[in-house]
């Protein structure tokens, strides 16, 4: 057993060493995702000359932005293209053939480059709120561990949702259009907007899809904190994330035995 | 024992065939349409613990289907196979720990960190502890000579460098059996033979088992003791590699270019072609019949040599040859 943690820890380290040599992608990655929040911050400061929407106030708008980002855009997982990648040039044969279970060597690869944005693009995101919208006072330090734990589940379950849909390229050739469902999905349903500014009938659909629980759970936990809501929030995300690991497990299972790889 | 043993494999699945033009394409949209591929067709073999094979077969013909299959990569259609006593369907994660790979045209090895790196990752894969991996790199360091290039990003290796690193990193383990698919696509002849002493020596020392796909010839020639030829899925020939050399490997190409034109005499064993006026000629010699040294030392005595190669004929006309020669037993026996 500890033989086989230390196996995924060296691939976690090792992607972090990679990751640490892709030095110019992170600061254009830091530009843009200051650029986009500076973007978002001035079409809700328009927006909010009318006051609060749906008991969200200026303030926590932006800060919510800057947390919805910081999950998809910061420490978002690019899982499903190197899944593709992989298939269509065929090294997908170099991981199936080595005594390591390929979803969780994926797992393992993918949080070296998410660690080091966490710690890059997290000191980021602090900086770019104090200095576009000063501190939330909504927030207090006893959020910070649930805080931390639902931003954990959020990643994770952002690389999972991913991963169920890259694995679809071992069966079809393109499935482009899931993922695009999926980010538009993830976009509106969160992202972009708290579920409280949808309609009534949708943010009833939506807190029963996952999709809702990868941004806005960790979003909606850090702006308006309770202990209350964070439980509830919480203990949604890990239901979801557990959905959404058993679903990759065994569709992997299932999709192992149809892959084909091209040139052989 | 035997290190493979398969079963009437059969390797068949499903790919969208379009027909050409535009309204094809709009007719696949609303209705595709599918075609079978048989990959691999009733393959049985059995290879020895500790023999060195050739798997060879022009583009297409299923050699890197098969090797999938035997790692346990693909799944077959029906059929059994045995690797290292295992099935590597139902046992693919244990097989692992005694099989390397390397797919001469991928790369296992991190693009941006040096071969070091990738190295301490694949032991931490292999469960290889500490002490052991810095002495098994220590020794895979120096058989290969990976000393002076051991820290420098794997982008910035020769091609040559990379592929001694593969190899070398598909041994870190101590794996019984190696599957070599083209290990020495598109080195030079200096690095090529390189690769084939040091896999040579890995055979010789710990009695690795290898299974080599190449489409250079030398490369049967120079490590395998047995090849067997594979056609569109079919297994075609099996036979020990010194009578492929004798009937099938012994030819070679030799190219010469002349200072002024001449005129090649006839040669018992020698096809001539000539190019432009009699300047350059082909010379396709079976060796059985006629020396090399002896052709070559004709034309050195008709004129002003200005270059000369020698070569091996393509892998595809040798295959092209086995089949021909197939067929032609198999139509005297009907």
């Amino acid at each position: 057993m500890m033989k086989k943690l230390h196996k995924y820890t060296v691939i976690t380290k090792v992607s972090l060493a990679n990751a640490l040599t892709y030095r110019s992608t992170t600061y254009l990655r830091f530009f843009f995702y200051t650029f986009f929040i500076y973007v978002f911050m001035s079409l809700w400061r328009a927006i909010y000359q009318q006051g609060s929407v749906h008991g969200y106030g200026y303030v926590q708008m932006v800060w919510y932005l800057i947390m919805t980002e910081f999950v998809s855009f910061a420490c978002g997982s690019d899982i499903y293209s190197t899944m593709n990648d992989e298939v269509k040039s065929g090294s997908i044969a170099y991981h199936l053939g080595r005594p390591s279970h390929y979803v969780f060597y994926q797992l393992a690869n993918s949080m070296g480059q998410v660690l080091l944005n966490m710690m890059g693009f997290g000191t980021l995101a602090i900086v770019i709120g104090f200095v576009f919208v000063g501190p939330l006072f909504t927030f207090t330090m006893a959020g910070l561990p649930p805080l931390i734990l639902s931003v954990t589940l959020s990643i994770l379950l952002n690389f999972f949702i991913l991963m169920l849909l890259g694995l679809s390229s071992f069966v079809i050739e393109d499935n482009y259009a899931f993922y695009l469902i999926y980010q538009k999905a993830t976009f509106m349903l969160g992202m972009f907007l708290p579920v409280e500014f949808l309609p009534s009938w949708l943010q009833k659909i939506a807190r029963n899809l996952p999709f809702s629980y990868v941004h806005w759970a960790p979003a909606k936990i850090f702006v308006d904190y309770s202990n209350g809501l964070a439980i509830e929030l919480i203990s949604r995300q890990a239901l979801c994330l557990l959905a959404a690991i058993t679903a990759t497990l065994l569709s992997y299972h299932l999709a192992i035995r149809r892959l084909q790889v091209n040139g052989g | 024992m035997a290190a493979i043993v398969t079963e009437n494999i059969v390797k068949t699945y499903r790919t969208r065939i379009k027909s050409e033009g535009l309204s094809a394409s709009f007719r696949a949209l609303v209705k595709p349409e599918w075609t079978e591929v048989e990959a691999v067709r009733n393959v049985s073999i059995e290879i020895e613990k500790g023999e060195i094979v050739a798997f060879i077969g022009p583009n297409g013909a299923g050699k890197s289907t098969f090797i999938k299959m035997l790692c346990g990569i693909l799944h077959p259609t029906s059929g059994d196979i045995r690797v290292l006593g295992m099935s590597p369907v139902k046992e693919r994660r244990k097989l692992a720990m005694g099989i390397g790979t390397v797919f001469g045209q991928k790369s296992q090895l991190w693009l941006h960190l040096p071969p070091l790196d990738s190295f301490t990752l694949l032991a931490a894969i292999y469960e290889i502890n500490d002490d052991e991996r810095k002495r098994r790199v220590g020794e895979l360091t120096e058989l290969f000579g990976l000393s002076e290039f051991l820290k420098t990003p794997v982008r910035k290796l020769s091609l040559g460098q990379r592929i001694r690193c593969e190899v070398a990193a598909s041994l870190l383990h101590k794996p019984e059996l190696l599957f070599l698919d083209e290990p020495t696509i598109g080195l030079d002849v200096v690095v090529k033979q390189a690769i084939r002493e040091l896999i040579l020596r890995d055979n010789s020392e710990r009695n690795t088992t290898v299974f080599l796909t190449s489409h250079d010839p030398a490369d049967v020639e120079n490590l395998c003791r047995r090849a067997i030829v594979i056609d569109h899925g079919e297994v075609v020939l099996d036979s020990p590699v010194e009578k492929l050399r004798s009937e099938y490997l012994g030819k070679k190409l030799v190219e010469v270019s002349f200072s002024k034109p001449q005129t090649i005499p006839d040669m018992f064993g020698v096809e001539i072609s000539t190019d432009f006026q009699g300047l350059k000629s082909t010379l396709a010699v079976d060796t059985k019949m006629r020396p090399i040294a002896e052709v070559l030392e004709t034309l050195s005595t008709i004129g002003n040599v200005l270059d000369i190669t020698i070569s091996n004929p393509p892998m595809e006309e040798i295959i092209a040859s086995i089949f021909r020669e197939q067929e032609a037993l198999n139509r005297e026996r009907e």
